[in-house]
């Protein structure tokens, strides 16, 4: 317990904004006031090259065991400060932040800014006080080998690129292997050599008529079983890669068939009608994106090619060909494909009218012989996310770790996804999309990887057994171990904190959030400073 | 008066950070206290603040089935709702107490529930215990 | 294990009036599995109390203790010093837990917190369900598993009454009828026999009707004598 250690604070000139609108100087004079705090200095721009090497002085200069950097918004910058703390020798759960920038010099005025700024610092000087070095380790991965679930296009390159980068490959196909669906049709025949390639590879495996259907374990000691038939499997896997195509025939009002019929049509089976047209649309009430805008509109594209005086319409929400496929609108335009933007969902009347209001035209009825859409049901996302463990969006789809900067991940470390394979995206968005995945996966699989951190502590004298925290966990961390009391291993932990609020006899603590740590910041807060 | 507002690592915390990004003015009698995830709220902690004189305590967590920890909002609200029983069986009103979802751009939320809990203490009146050193 | 649930705090509120340092016990037993009486719930408890006597002056002193089974007198016994200066011990241990530190400390004034129930089971996290009636002389084996005792509200040995419908027992819909419970148990065991032979009105003596029970595990007891050659350990 740290409970004799002087707190050392930083404060980085730009902790008062940026036009400055707090002084810096006055925070430091006030932070040399408080309780426990020993060593107080003002370092220019931390997050610098120069200022982290200011930053790993002060950790070395041996004057504090924990401290505060006083600074602006916590999360883009913790992980810098950490890695330095570790850099200079001290466990980087010492190091405590206070965010003087977002919460108090760009919302509030100045008098009332500084008041506030005071509080932050010392809230965050009671909580270091408190802090304790959490456990931390290394660890080498123990199966490097990449299981990929899917068999479009999308796991196709996907593991093409993963063997391109020396990591093994396990793929599971619910069929008889990689299917290419007609609409690609132009690239089939570079897209088979590429499987030609992978089954004569030694280092890819391919598990047809399969399913997952239980998954143990963590990044890099993973253990899938699958399910062929009646024939069951125990693979170990590093990562899982999920790059399901949603089905070719999803079920659909008898009026409007799914545009991979269209498709089906287009290389060479059935009968085109004379007239089509396709709701370019991504299921998510009449709302479009580009993966199904240039889906519906290579589609009608193709049978303008196939039949140059038939009549093909298409009906969206909005126009979407961004960059290059700009000029391919204009193409689809000349070749006689013609485009309506409708804000309201078309309607069908009798069997062959389709009625919209343009955004442009105005009321318009179109007719035509044959209806597509884009959208395509959900595969059975359902299913997978319930074996893999992995939790589901409102709507039904996949939550991604962070939709922005890191849609490859999914909330479950060492689990990626393709999202750009249940979209049936084209395939240029989908080779982007299996290059993003393989380096993350590559990234994580051909490093060490730190665990713990923030992470439990069992207090094992003090556990009653009841199995609280074994029921409660989203990650199923804790077991009851050998010596019958709950174990969490650091490996599993997430830190979330939800035993710990539940255990009925004050078993568990979370560090760097401890029962401690968060009554000390709340009592500052709470009294107003002082004590 | 004193505000103490819980924001979750996911999305209050974010949310609150986008706020200051855009200048978003509030009260400056709000101070923030951040957790890893909304479920770690413990009803000491809630109760505790009261204790130490705040007039209002909130919680920000992410939206409902949205939470990074995929059910740690759910926790987080039975918390509140065991609180806020406290609170009214003690006289103290579990108005004083609130959860928030929100998801992680979505400042204005953030806003809105530092302000609503300033009202709530405006009309319900201050923490009887007033300032406690 | 014993099932029990807190009091409303009011009632505990009014229980304390005209005390002023007051000791709150838990344990880590039964009741913090059934999550009435463990560490935490001793922790919010006081944390309302402390908050209770603030908001109307009572200068109430609230210490908070808890032990692994507050039946267990060495653990009790370990109490002794927070206990010393209380002129209220709350305990919110079950009925048994409570009388033991009455026991141990009869000059403290010792209040329940906790209503004591039942002996039950968790049917899933925070459901417990009374399961066994402990009347001393089991017959789990002749009803397929399921206690007619206090699983029927009738207590009935022999069957249904004439109220169970549906498989529900007229006091509830929410209630199973035990015995639609024990003949479909033993239906999957292949035992229906065991309804053929009926069950003769029972013998009260070893249940509660008999007066407070006494068991003596015989090779765990010394006598007296052996007491005196073991050397006194008391």
């Amino acid at each position: 317990m740290n409970d004799k250690g002087r707190v050392g604070v930083v404060i980085c000139t730009w902790a008062g904004g940026n036009p400055r609108t707090l002084d810096v100087n006055s925070l430091a004079e006030h932070a040399k006031t408080m309780d426990r705090v020993g060593p107080v200095e003002i370092i220019d721009r931390i997050c610098s090259p120069v200022g982290q090497n200011k930053l790993a002085a002060f950790f070395r200069s041996g004057k504090a065991e924990c401290f505060v950097i006083v600074a602006c918004s916590a999360f883009s910058k913790e992980t810098i400060f950490r890695d330095v703390a570790r850099d200079s020798g001290i466990n980087p759960y010492m190091v405590e932040l206070a965010d003087v920038r977002e919460q108090s010099a760009y919302v509030h005025t100045h008098d009332k800014a500084l008041e506030k700024a005071h509080l932050i610092i010392e809230m965050a000087v009671a909580r270091s006080s408190l802090a304790e070095e959490a456990p931390i380790k290394f660890r080498q991965l123990r199966s490097k080998r990449a299981l990929i679930i899917g068999d479009g296009a999308c796991a196709l390159i996907l593991a093409t690129h993963l063997r391109g980068q020396g990591i093994e490959v396990a793929q599971i196909a619910e069929g008889s292997g990689f299917m290419i669906p007609d609409r690609l049709e132009k690239q089939r025949q570079a897209l088979e050599e590429d499987i030609k390639r992978l089954h004569e590879d030694p280092g890819f495996a391919a598990f047809a008529h399969s399913k997952v259907t239980h998954l143990v374990g963590r990044l890099g000691n993973f253990s899938a079983l699958i399910s062929s038939g009646r024939v069951t499997h125990a693979v170990d896997c590093g990562v899982i890669v999920l790059a399901n195509e949603a089905p070719a025939n999803s079920p659909q009002t008898s009026a409007l068939a799914p545009v991979s019929d269209l498709e089906s049509i287009l290389v060479g089976s059935g009968t085109l009608p004379m007239s089509i047209v396709v709701l370019a649309e991504n299921g998510h009430e009449w709302g479009v994106d580009a993966g199904a805008f240039v889906r519906g509109m290579r589609a009608a594209m193709d049978f303008k090619n196939k039949r140059p005086n038939g009549k093909a319409y298409i009906i969206s929400r909005d126009i979407v060909s961004p960059g290059r496929r700009e000029s391919e609108q204009r193409m689809a335009q000349d070749m006689g494909v013609v485009f309506f933007r409708s804000e309201e969902r078309p309607r069908l009347v009798g069997a062959t009218d389709w009625v919209l209001n343009d955004q442009t035209l105005g009321d318009i009825t179109i007719e035509a012989e044959a209806a597509y859409t884009t959208h395509q049901a959900e595969h059975d996302s359902e299913r997978i996310a319930k074996v893999l463990g992995l939790p589901l969006a409102a709507d039904g789809t996949l939550t991604t770790l962070e939709p922005r900067l890191r849609p490859e991940e999914t909330m479950r470390r060492g689990i990626f996804v393709c999202s750009s394979a249940f979209k049936a995206s084209p395939l240029e968005t989908m080779v982007t999309d299996a290059l993003s995945v393989s380096s993350r996966v590559a990234e994580a699989l051909l490093g060490q990887e730190m665990l713990g951190g923030i992470v439990t502590k069992v207090d094992q004298e003090k556990c009653s057994a009841c199995l609280t925290c074994v029921r409660s966990c989203p990650y199923s961390a804790p077991f009851i171990g050998d010596k019958g009391k709950a174990e969490i291993p650091i490996e599993d932990c997430q830190g979330c904190g939800i035993c710990v609020s539940l255990c009925p006899s004050k078993a568990i603590d979370l560090y760097h959030y401890s029962d401690s740590q968060i009554g000390a910041s709340v009592r500052v807060a709470a009294r107003g400073g002082g004590r | 008066m004193r505000i103490i507002g819980f924001i979750c690592e996911h999305a209050g915390l974010p949310a609150a950070v986008l706020a200051g990004e855009r200048g978003m003015q509030y009260s400056s009698d709000v101070l923030l206290v951040r957790l890893p995830c909304s479920g770690r709220v413990d009803v000491v902690h809630l109760l505790r603040a009261f204790r130490d004189g705040a007039d209002a305590v909130f919680l920000a967590a992410c939206l409902e089935k949205n939470c990074h920890h995929i059910y740690g909002n759910l926790e987080a609200r039975k918390r509140v709702d065991q609180a806020k029983r406290i609170l009214d069986d003690l006289g103290l009103d579990g108005q004083r107490v609130e959860l928030f979802n929100l998801a992680s751009n979505q400042a204005f939320k953030f806003r809105e529930a530092a302000e609503e809990m300033v009202r709530r203490v405006e009309r319900i009146g201050p923490n009887p215990l007033g300032v406690r050193k | 294990m014993i099932i029990g649930a807190q009091k409303p705090l009011n009632e505990i509120c009014n229980m304390l009036e005209g005390h002023r340092n007051i000791l709150v016990a838990g344990c880590r037993s039964c009741v913090a599995i059934c999550l009435a009486g463990g560490e935490k719930e001793v922790g919010v408890l006081a944390e309302s109390l402390r908050l209770h006597s603030d908001l109307r002056g009572k200068g109430w002193s609230i210490e908070e203790v808890t032990v692994e089974r507050q039946c267990e007198k060495e653990w009790v016994r370990a109490m002794a010093e927070k206990v010393s200066d209380k002129d209220a011990v709350l305990s919110i241990a079950c009925g048994v837990g409570a009388q033991t530190i009455q026991a141990l400390y009869p000059e403290a004034r010792v209040m329940p917190g906790l209503n004591t129930s039942n002996m039950g089971a968790p049917e899933e996290q925070g459901v417990f369900l009374e399961k066994c009636g402990g009347c001393g002389d089991c017959v789990l084996h002749l009803t397929g598993g399921i206690c007619p005792i206090v699983r029927c509200a009738k207590s009935l040995l022999n069957g249904p009454c004439g109220g169970s419908q549906n498989g529900k027992c007229e006091v509830s819909p929410d209630v199973p009828c035990a015995w639609d419970e024990i003949y479909q148990s033993l239906k999957r065991l292949g035992r229906l026999d065991m309804l053929e032979e009926p069950i003769p009105p029972k013998n009260w003596l070893p249940s509660r009707s008999g007066g407070p029970r006494k068991i003596v595990n015989g090779p765990a007891v010394f006598s007296e004598a052996e007491k005196e050659l073991r050397g006194r350990r008391e």
